[in-house]
């Protein structure tokens, strides 16, 4: 696993108020809206934690990247596209 | 002294407010406007704003660009949109803001509102419109301080208060959009009276993070220049990161965007709901910990929403008001009734017609018809002695307050004939943990049947038979005309990307009933 694998789990986690030792169960493929029921704002929340510990600040992703994240595999791929 | 005298004085004291924006020179040196974008935060002081506003209305005029030209702008939010736009005010061009994501090419805008330049976020496929982009990019790149500006050119073009600078565009689901000319008179008088009540200082900065083609997003910049306190400008996806990073002391959101703070701060702390200190913090946490009040409006706010902010201490004020007649009303410190869009601003006037429905004057209208719009449009909303027919109905209490009790196109009218106001049925039913959103048809038909926004990701059976009861337990106060009998869950959440809420989170009833055409009417199958 990688170091923002682990921390897009951990934050989803959080974000999902599940318990910390449940994010190796997590689905990554799963759908933010319609299966983690994640909504826009929460997303956008999300993302802001996992960039600040992956220290990519957000703004270094475009609001149509955001927007076009549909899974949280999709986050871990573009956070591994922008790492320092 | 009455509001409209304070908001005159407001006027009085400092001139046109357009006026304060078209002249350049004598801006703060010490207060910001700041911008988190991609790529970039920037800060500049209004002074170097204004500087480069000016630079930019010289570099259009030296094109060929005069006085009542237009030009468009399709784009996200960011300083070259508010550069345009001020430059646009300095030079007597007309902006037209286009809702970004909306249209997919600019040829026909260009073509339908006599465009001769247009920024855009998207492709130009356009032959002769010139591209504002280059323009912007220069004066940016160049920055502003080597930027003078000649004292004969520093007045600026000169405006009369029936003199328009913009268009607005409704910002309706379906078809295209209606446009009136925004005049000046309202724009002044729109900014001067929120000023006269909200009492914008020194220490606030204002963070705007809805589309900045909303005319009214664009009045906080202006209200900086002239009243002198800070803007951050940003875009929904930064809107937290540009919270944190600028400390708002006044946020202005669509109910929506609240109401999914106060879920988030509800689920990340389900054991706090009575520890309204550890619930602040969950909200500073995302909103930052200077705020001094939310703005909200557009929609209907719920009063759980607005029960939860100010059980933490937080201000939020709903207000009222609709493209065609600017802000209309708004509650403020001492002037606050929870539910309701608080009391009518100084220069409007308000009266409800027979059939219930609002009715809006005003001493300086935005304008007394559409210049774009279908045949007929004009007559519905326009009225003689610069009224606006708004479509909502309404109620005006004892004290003065406006409350919005729903629109006149809600009404469903039920095949015997009964008018139902869904709205308030709505939510109530949206009052349940599990109910996002919510939406009633039956137009024609025996009865009421709702379509329902989930707001789980998984509607357990148990979660389903919960929502089930809890529309019940609305049902038991209502009378049977109004009631509710059947319900459908989607599948999930509407939203702005699945096309079944407005930019600023309105449900598209047409849409979602033209999406759940088939599943409605199966609730009508058999007899309830």
């Amino acid at each position: 696993m990688t170091d923002i694998e682990r921390i897009v789990r951990e934050r989803l986690c959080t974000t999902l108020n599940r318990s910390s030792d449940t994010c190796g169960l997590l689905d990554l493929d799963h759908s933010l809206g319609s299966e983690y029921g994640l909504s826009s704002l929460d997303l956008i929340v999300l993302m802001s934690s996992v960039c600040d510990e992956a220290e990519v600040p957000l703004t270094a992703l475009s609001e149509d990247d955001i927007a076009a994240l549909q899974t949280p595999s999709d986050i871990v791929s573009l956070l591994a596209s922008k790492a320092p | 002294m009455l509001k409209s005298d304070v908001a005159r004085r407001h006027l009085d004291a400092r001139g046109s407010i357009v006026q304060t924006v078209a002249r350049s020179g004598n801006k703060s040196e010490s207060h910001q406007v700041g911008f988190v974008q991609q790529g970039r935060k920037k800060q500049f002081s209004h002074a170097q704003l204004d500087r480069l506003a000016f630079c930019l209305s010289q570099r259009l005029e030296a094109a060929g660009f005069s006085r009542g030209d237009r030009i468009g702008i399709l784009a996200k939010n960011g300083m070259e949109w508010v550069l345009l736009d001020l430059a646009a005010v300095k030079a007597g061009i007309v902006t037209a803001g286009f809702e970004f994501g909306k249209f997919q090419s600019v040829s026909e805008l260009v073509d339908n509102y006599g465009l001769k330049g247009i920024y855009a976020d998207i492709p130009i496929d356009h032959d002769t419109v010139v591209d504002l982009r280059p323009f912007a990019e220069e004066v940016l790149t160049q920055g502003p301080d080597l930027v003078a500006i000649p004292p004969e050119k520093a007045a600026g073009v000169r405006y009369s208060e029936t003199d328009c600078t913009t268009i607005k565009f409704t910002s309706g689901s379906t078809g295209d959009p209606k446009g009136l000319f925004a005049t000046v008179g309202s724009i002044d008088t729109s900014i001067a009276s929120v000023q006269s009540i909200l009492k914008h200082e020194a220490s606030d900065n204002i963070l705007v993070f809805l589309p900045l083609s909303l005319l009214q997003q664009r009045y906080w910049i202006y209200s900086a220049l002239t009243y002198r306190h800070d803007v951050t400008v940003t875009s929904f996806q930064y809107a937290l990161a540009a919270a944190m990073e600028a400390m708002p002391t006044v946020i202005m959101g669509v109910p929506g965007f609240f109401e999914s703070v106060k879920k988030h701060v509800e689920r990340q702390a389900p054991e706090a709901s009575d520890d309204t200190a550890v619930r602040r913090k969950s909200i500073e946490a995302l909103l930052g910990s200077r705020l001094r009040y939310l703005w909200t409006g557009s929609a209907p706010a719920s009063p759980d929403m607005l029960a939860f902010y100010g059980g933490c201490g937080i201000d939020i004020f709903e207000g009222y008001g609709m493209n065609e007649t600017c802000i209309v009303s708004k509650n403020y410190p001492g002037h606050h009734k929870p539910g309701s869009s608080g009391q009518v601003l100084p220069h409007k006037r308000l009266r409800i017609d027979d059939d219930g429905v609002l009715i809006v004057g005003s001493d300086y209208p935005v304008n007394t018809s559409y210049a774009y719009c279908a045949l007929g449009d004009n007559e519905k909303i326009f009225l003689p002695d610069n009224e606006v027919r708004t479509g909502d109905l309404a109620r005006i209490d004892k004290d003065g307050y406006l409350y919005i009790l729903g629109r006149a196109d809600d009404v469903v009218v039920l095949a015997n004939g009964k008018n139902v106001h869904v709205r308030k049925i709505e939510e109530k039913i949206r009052r349940h943990p599990g109910v996002d959103d919510c939406v009633l048809f039956g137009s024609g038909e025996r009865y009421l049947v709702a379509v329902i926004s989930p707001s789980d990701a998984l509607v357990t059976e148990v979660r389903r038979q919960d929502i089930a009861a809890h529309v019940r337990s609305v049902n038991r106060d209502l009378p049977r005309d109004e009631q509710v009998h059947k319900s459908f869950i989607a599948p999930e959440a509407f939203s702005i990307q699945s096309g079944l809420l407005t930019s600023q989170f309105k449900p598209k009833r047409k849409e979602i009933f033209r999406r759940f055409r088939r599943e409605i009417s199966e609730l009508y199958e058999v007899p309830a």
